[in-house]
């Protein structure tokens, strides 16, 4: 890391000028000094920067609804990526269970009990959830039909599906109930084939995507892409190449591309070469995401990981870890609720229908009762820690996603000082930022549809 | 000591944003 801290909450982190910038982690407030990072240390009455606090709130605190429903539609898939985290899709479970219709919507009237006002978005997730097309084209139109017969709304759809079993027939029903659809790729094709294979490893999973992706015309629903970035891609990382990594992606057809690292036992230990890879590849996003942001060119290539910093920064709130078990909810093809589909796999136990909607499902999520997070520059702005993935590594955090989340940080309080000092170049930021978390927002609750986004 | 503090209030909107988009929610790569 570039900062250190010097006292309490403060956070220095020399700038390129060899000037100063604090940041309070407690508060989120951010300042400047014209000292260098020597100069300041030296001082020893900080008592200017640490300004009054904030009253921090915690937005999942407040929410006692559950906005996604994950639907593993089926344990089984046509992919043998290398490092699924689910044996194959099948989660251990051996029975490769599609979910039927009829399970379906048994789940729908037992969430109706308990969340009578409706559900906001169903997701439906594998294995390959489209192994199950049927049954979630006969339930969808089913929910279509009946929720608003009894006042309910519809539900918004997403679906994460890896993409080779797209047919026009699925297209037209993706268009059809303006479905939030994540394709899911790693990269381009000498990254992604190293990782994601079928079964018979001379068919390329990337070209089958790619020329299934060049059949949607004319669509009328969110394509995105959660681009897992792996250890294998950072070591091939060239300084520079994440604007060429990034546009191809986006030249398949995709309207957004999230890159996100990959959290598994490779990237849990931080090595040297790798961290310098990810400093690299992180000081190129968020370099390339601010020049999109002042020029306002291309606004929707600006990732929502940049994005999402710069919000958390604007506001004085501490976020909980991901939303398992409160704000989302996993429904497993055996019939059962889980906080999510990693706490499925990893054998936690399954949640009583009465209990979904409760504060002790808070007990997942926060990451403070973590010793080291409390103390992490990082800890109100982050959004990388997994309550899963710790179980998994016995209590350790993958560190090359924190490491990743503090680094891209320091950028981002770099980038975002530098700009400040001009008032011309700030106003036009603060334009386009806005344009671009507008769309994203919006894009991560899967409502885009047929809004013009930018 | 001369330290300003940098006002970012102009930026904050009021929807949050995820750190992921879709609709959906990333999976994790585990392999045990």
């Amino acid at each position: 890391m570039q900062g250190q801290f010097i006292k309490d909450s403060l956070y220095v982190i020399p700038d390129s000028q060899n000037k100063t910038v604090i940041f309070d982690v407690d508060s989120n407030i951010i300042s400047y000094s014209e000292l260098s990072l020597n100069e300041f240390i030296k001082m020893e009455d900080y008592s200017s920067i640490l300004s009054k606090k904030l009253d921090i709130v915690i937005p999942e605190m407040l929410q006692r609804n559950i906005d996604y429903v994950i639907v593993g539609v089926a344990e089984t898939c046509n992919l043998r990526c290398t490092y699924c985290y689910a044996e194959n899709g099948t989660y251990g479970q051996n029975s490769k269970k599609i979910i039927s219709f009829q399970e379906l919507k048994k789940m729908l009237f037992d969430l109706l009990e308990i969340t009578p006002t409706g559900i906001k978005c169903f997701s439906f997730f594998g294995g390959e959830p489209l192994m199950g097309f049927n049954a979630i084209k006969k339930f969808v139109e089913f929910a279509t039909e009946y929720l608003p017969q009894n006042n309910l709304p519809v539900p918004e759809w997403g679906i994460v599906t890896n993409g080779t079993l797209i047919t026009d027939e699925i297209i037209e029903f993706f268009n059809k109930h303006n479905f939030a659809v994540n394709v899911s790729l790693d990269g381009p094709k000498e990254i992604n084939d190293i990782t994601r294979v079928f079964a018979d490893p001379t068919k390329s999973v990337f070209d089958v995507v790619e020329k299934n992706l060049s059949r949607i015309k004319n669509k009328n629903f969110i394509l995105s892409c959660q681009s897992t970035l792996n250890k294998n891609f950072f070591l091939m990382y060239e300084k520079g190449s994440y604007a060429d990594y990034i546009e191809k992606m986006y030249s398949l057809g995709y309207d957004f591309v999230a890159p996100l690292i990959a959290q598994c036992p490779e990237t849990a230990i931080l090595d040297k070469s790798l961290e310098n890879k990810l400093r690299m590849f992180y000081e190129d996003m968020v370099e390339y995401d601010f020049k999109l942001l002042i020029s306002g060119e291309n606004l929707r290539y600006v990732s929502s990981y940049t994005l999402t910093i710069i919000d958390r920064l604007t506001k004085p709130e501490y976020h909980l870890g991901c939303h398992m078990g409160c704000e989302s909810i996993y429904y497993s093809a055996q019939g059962k609720f889980y906080p999510c589909h990693l706490m499925y796999e990893l054998g936690e136990p399954d949640i009583a229908k009465e209990e979904l909607i409760s504060e002790k499902n808070v007990k997942y999520i926060d990451k403070l009762k973590n010793e080291d997070c409390k103390s992490c520059m990082a800890k109100n702005i982050c959004f990388s820690w997994c309550p899963a993935v710790d179980k998994l590594l016995n209590g350790k955090h993958d560190e090359c996603s924190c490491y990743a989340q503090k680094i891209s940080l320091e950028f981002v309080i770099l980038k975002l000082v530098h700009i400040t000092q001009d008032e011309e170049m700030f106003v036009q930021f603060t334009k386009n930022y806005k344009k671009a978390a507008a769309a994203s927002a919006k894009a991560g609750k899967g409502i885009i549809n047929n809004e013009k986004i930018f | 000591m001369t330290v300003k503090q940098i006002n970012l209030t102009k930026l904050a909107g009021e929807t949050p944003i995820q750190p992921r988009w879709g609709g959906v929610i990333a999976c994790t790569c585990i392999k045990k």
